[in-house]
């Protein structure tokens, strides 16, 4: 529906939602304990009408984040997203907190961390089966089964309106399966331009966790990255295959006639496979298969042995099975392997040494020009990959880069610093003698030499770019007068960038550039993320306009911390300050020991999820098994928290362990990652899983802990406590991202333990007040 | 009573006596609108000439003459007629866009063409691009791939007059090779390479205009020439955005 930036925000609005709906409780809840049947149920019984109410209005809202910059009233559909996907929120933090008022604080903190866990892991497996739509209509209905439940023990009455609900959510499984203009994703995005080209229809449709896949079939439609204008060859009308309606992999006919694909010749990405001599051309693994471009490229120049990784199983198999004929059965030739795997994993995995390892285009557009993916972690380009990777070449091995142009340039540019660095870290100090660089109107593609490039191999390149009028960026040895000559920039700024690069201060050169183009680590891997203080400069000179053009991504998580802050302050905080509801007698160890332990919660939280997505080979796995590992075990050791140690030290001991466990994973994590990544992705789910046990269950003891001390002392503090970790839960989760982005995850999880330290001291201090 | 009145009735001539000033009224009202819109009309086009393109360095006499006498609000579908002459482009349905106006009037700049020439466009879109060449060129020939889109432009153009501007619906990848080579083409929808055909099809000497970059994003605006000898270099203008602002059934 829309880009998945937008998706983490639901973290944010989930916490908002349910620390509201505390701040609701507490003030009101004098007046919910006379009515108290009635509030558990209508708010039960209004939880999944919210929740689908807000998903069909949302599904229409006409949002596109591009129009930010210049459509105001784009800033206020995306407040609405935010409200209308906060309500089931907030009512579902009105109904744990009208739980807590009858019932024991740490069964229900259990049955609600269980069941969040549980909901987790269970939307993954329905991934593989349902489309998100349908997936969501499901949901919706078993929003309905605890009202239902409730009804049973009620009257006569609350069973008719429990009836009404179900009628209402029948309604919208209807609308959802009936009317497919409900499904339509965001006109925004690519797939939407696909199909309004004539003819055009979506004739193939999988999902799985990781994206919903669709293949898409139109007169007219051809993509091909960077053509160049000499190509005597036609491109053929192809098939895309859409990752959630965005990111296009052409599918092209092929029917083992060398000649009609002989176009890819003419790409800048054609080059590593021209320039090697034929009989070096052993073996080529392709990073990132997708529609099988790369493949073809390596069936024309004569390959004859093509690994090739895919991490989508849904793309292998329409590969394989529907589009086989189409596409000239390429997945299934003989010198074909193709292995589902994310890149990282495949790459630690394997033994073999590679001819050439490519990365041609393995991230559409969008992701290298919008910002769309500025916080998003990727692991494909940090500093330790593609030293990876240059490891796996043979002896006179090529490693290939090849990216989209984006202007003003950025990726690029960090990718030519991150090769650097890498190379400079592998030992080798002549870093200009091992790379090759060309460009077209559309794509750059960098190459890099495990030995200095021969003079043979960089008059060929001379040879291909000539004849295509593709631009030299860098060879060994490049003359000034050699760049910008066919496709003329106002400065030849990649040439520069390379030279100052590498000169003996790269670092002012890095400092100086307007957008962040310095190396990402596995620490820090955020390649997508080229935001810096001098993106505003930028914007400013050139007007609102740019937002969407330059990096919005890290900018709107800045501009949302603000309202965000406001609204929470606002909503959950205030109400509390203005009735005069807060527990005068400890309101500040209160305040200041569950603000800690929110903040150490998601601090550790979320650079788990981060820092697991390294392992498990997708940020779907990593959010389920995380949210669903923390949430299951912070409930069982929330059940079992009444049990642990002596009563006055319990939150102590349990910060402490807490803090210990961190710090063995902060210092061992990478040496378990290194033994266990060759695992199959169950195995690695499953050790994930016992690593968060104990994590989890010591997680869980603090917060129940701590309200049940403070409900001894003074019982009103209990809702100033709820609110003051729901204000603290959602700034956190913000925050951690930001510290993750500008100083990487080591520096958070240091962070969130000195946080829970400083909690379990303080809580020393309810015994003493008691 | 004939003759006479009846309780609640007019005779004819006393109602035709009423009515008559009632129909004059609505009558020169609705040309003084349909007059006074069509001043506001030109008074936004001059206001747009001035403010989006002469300010903006577009400065060929053709091109600024072009761009006040096509009425632009012509091209565009009712709703949007309003805000014709604003600085953005409009959606005109299919998924389509009429350019900005400085874009249109800055690509048909960078052609540098006469009263001599012929032009080559792809996607024909709203027509108004055509328009605009037809006022400065000989023969414009132009080609859209969306048959509902070729027809309705199809009928403004002809509706408006435009005798040398000549259309057909058929996938502009291929251009139009009956009537090549051209003294410029000119690309108004995206696409991620340029189709090799479409620089067979320009006269050595010629000028192309296309935003290249990935379809449905971000482009950058191109500008291809053909020297005499057959060689050819690229020029990247500008960075522009041709935003898909409306649904196909809008």
């Amino acid at each position: 529906m829309q880009w998945h930036n937008l998706s983490s925000l639901v973290i944010t609005m989930a916490l908002l939602g349910f620390g509201v709906g505390g701040s609701v409780v507490s003030i009101l809840h004098k007046r919910i304990e006379k009515k108290y049947a009635l509030c558990f149920f209508g708010t039960t019984l209004l939880f999944p009408v919210f929740l689908g109410a807000g998903f069909i209005i949302s599904s229409r809202l006409m949002f596109n984040p591009y129009e930010i910059g210049f459509a105001p009233k784009q800033v206020i559909y995306f407040f609405l997203y935010f409200f209308l996907m906060g309500l089931p929120f907030f009512l579902g933090g009105v109904i744990v907190c009208i739980a807590f008022l009858r019932y024991s604080i740490s069964k229900t903190y259990f049955a609600n961390l269980v069941g969040s866990g549980a909901g987790a892991l269970a939307v993954v497996a329905g991934a593989y089966i349902l489309h998100p739509y349908n997936m969501m209509a499901g949901i919706i209905m078993i929003a309905t089964i605890p009202a239902m439940v409730i009804s049973f023990h009620g009257k006569i009455k609350l069973a008719c309106l429990t009836g009404a609900v179900v009628v209402f959510n029948l309604a919208v499984l209807l609308t959802v399966f009936s009317f497919p203009q409900f499904k339509k994703v965001s006109q925004y995005k690519s797939i939407s331009g696909a199909l309004n080209l004539p003819k055009a229809d979506i004739v193939h449709e999988a999902y799985s966790p990781l994206a919903v896949v669709q293949v898409v079939q139109a007169k007219g439609l051809r993509s091909t990255a960077g053509l160049s204008l000499t190509s005597p060859f036609q491109v053929p009308v192809q098939k895309g295959i859409f990752l959630n309606a965005d990111s296009m992999s052409p599918i092209t006919p092929f029917r083992g006639n060398p000649d009609d694909i002989r176009y890819l010749e003419y790409l800048t990405s054609y080059l590593p496979f021209y320039i090697k001599d034929e009989n070096s051309r052993n073996r080529v693994l392709i990073l990132g298969s997708g529609g099988g471009e790369s493949i073809l490229k390596s069936i024309l120049s004569k390959y004859k042995k093509i690994d090739a990784v895919e991490v989508n199983p849904r793309v292998i198999s329409l590969m394989k099975n529907q589009f086989a004929d189409f596409s000239g059965n390429i997945y299934n030739q003989a010198n074909v392997q193709v292995f589902h795997h994310d890149a990282r994993s495949f790459i630690k995995e394997t033994n073999e040494r590679y001819d050439l390892i490519d990365l041609s285009m393995i991230d559409g557009y969008n992701a290298a020009a919008s910002g769309v993916y500025a916080l998003n972690e990727s692991y494909l380009y940090t500093i330790e990959s593609i030293r990876e990777y240059f490891r796996h070449l043979g002896d006179t091995g090529l490693l290939a880069i090849s990216r989209w142009v984006v202007t003003p340039a950025r990726d690029n540019l960090k990718i030519f610093n991150m090769v650097i660095t890498a190379l400079r870290q592998e030992g080798i100090k002549d870093v200009e003698k091992h790379l090759i660089a060309i460009r077209s109107l559309q794509t750059v593609t960098l190459l890099v030499s495990k030995t200095p490039v021969p003079s043979r191999v960089i008059d060929r390149t001379r040879t291909f770019a000539r004849d295509r009028l593709f631009d030299l960026v860098h060879i060994p040895g490049i003359r000034k007068t050699e760049v910008n000559q066919f496709i003329k920039l106002e400065t030849p700024v990649y040439y520069h960038a390379l030279q100052h690069l590498f000169s003996s201060d790269p670092q002012s050169f890095i400092d100086g550039y307007d957008f962040d183009i310095s190396a990402a680590t596995d620490n820090r891997p955020y390649f997508y993320n080229f935001f810096k203080p001098g993106v505003i400069r930028y914007i400013l000179t050139y007007g609102p306009t740019q937002i969407p053009i330059t990096e919005w991504g890290y900018l709107i998580l800045l501009i949302i911390l603000v309202p965000v802050l406001a609204v929470s302050f606002i909503f959950i905080l205030l109400p509390l300050l203005i009735s005069r509801k807060r527990a005068k007698g400890i309101k500040k160890i209160v305040f200041f020991y569950f603000s800690l332990i929110a903040v150490g919660y998601f601090f550790i939280e979320m650079p788990l999820i981060q820092k697991m997505i390294l392992f498990l080979g997708h940020p779907s796995y990593s959010i389920a098994v995380i949210i669903t590992g923390l949430l299951v075990f912070s409930g069982i050791g929330s059940l079992f928290s009444d049990r642990l140690f002596s009563t006055d030290k319990r939150i102590l001991i349990s910060t402490v362990f807490i803090c210990l466990i961190t710090l063995f994973y902060l210092w061992f994590m990478e040496d378990l990652f290194s033994f266990f990544m060759i695992f199959p992705v169950g195995v690695k789910v499953f050790i994930v899983l016992l690593m968060m046990a104990p994590l989890g269950f010591f997680m869980g003891v603090p917060f129940p802990q701590g309200l049940t001390a403070i409900k001894k002392i003074e019982k009103e503090a209990i809702s100033w406590a709820w609110a003051v970790n729901g204000f603290f839960s959602v700034i956190s989760i913000l925050l951690a991202t930001v510290f993750a982005v500008t100083m990487g995850f080591r520096a958070v999880f240091v962070i969130a333990c000195l946080c829970y330290l400083a909690a379990g001291i303080l809580s020393l201090g309810f015994h003493k007040i008691r | 009573m004939r003759g006479g009145c009846e309780r609640g009735k007019m005779n004819k001539p006393t109602s035709f006596l009423i009515l008559l000033p009632v129909m004059m009224i609505l009558f020169f009202g609705a040309v003084c609108t349909a007059v006074g819109a069509g001043d506001a009309y030109t008074a936004a086009r001059k206001d747009m000439v001035l403010h989006q393109i002469k300010s903006r360095g577009i400065v060929d006499p053709n091109v600024v003459g072009a761009m006040e006498s096509v009425l632009r609000h012509e091209f565009v579908p009712s709703p949007r007629k309003k805000d014709a002459y604003t600085d953005r482009p409009l959606p005109i349905g299919y998924g389509q866009t009429i350019s900005q106006p400085y874009i249109v009037a800055l690509m048909t700049q960078l052609l540098e063409v006469d009263h001599d020439s012929t032009v080559l466009e792809v996607g024909t879109g709203s027509g108004y691009q055509a328009a605009v060449l037809a006022e400065i060129v000989k023969t414009v020939y132009t080609v859209e791939i969306v048959q509902p889109l070729h027809a309705r432009s199809k009928r403004d153009l002809n509706r408006l007059g435009y005798k040398n501007i000549k259309t057909l619906n058929k996938d502009g990848y291929f251009g139009w090779d009956v009537h090549a080579p051209y003294d410029a083409v000119i690309v108004t929808c995206a696409s991620d390479f340029i189709p090799p055909p479409l620089i067979k099809q320009l006269k050595p000497g010629g000028r192309m205009c296309i935003p290249v970059g990935p379809p449905f994003k971000v482009q950058h605006l191109v500008l291809v020439t053909k020297e005499e000898t057959g060689e050819i270099s690229t020029k990247v203008i500008a960075s522009v955005r041709f935003v898909p602002l409306t649904r196909k059934e809008e």
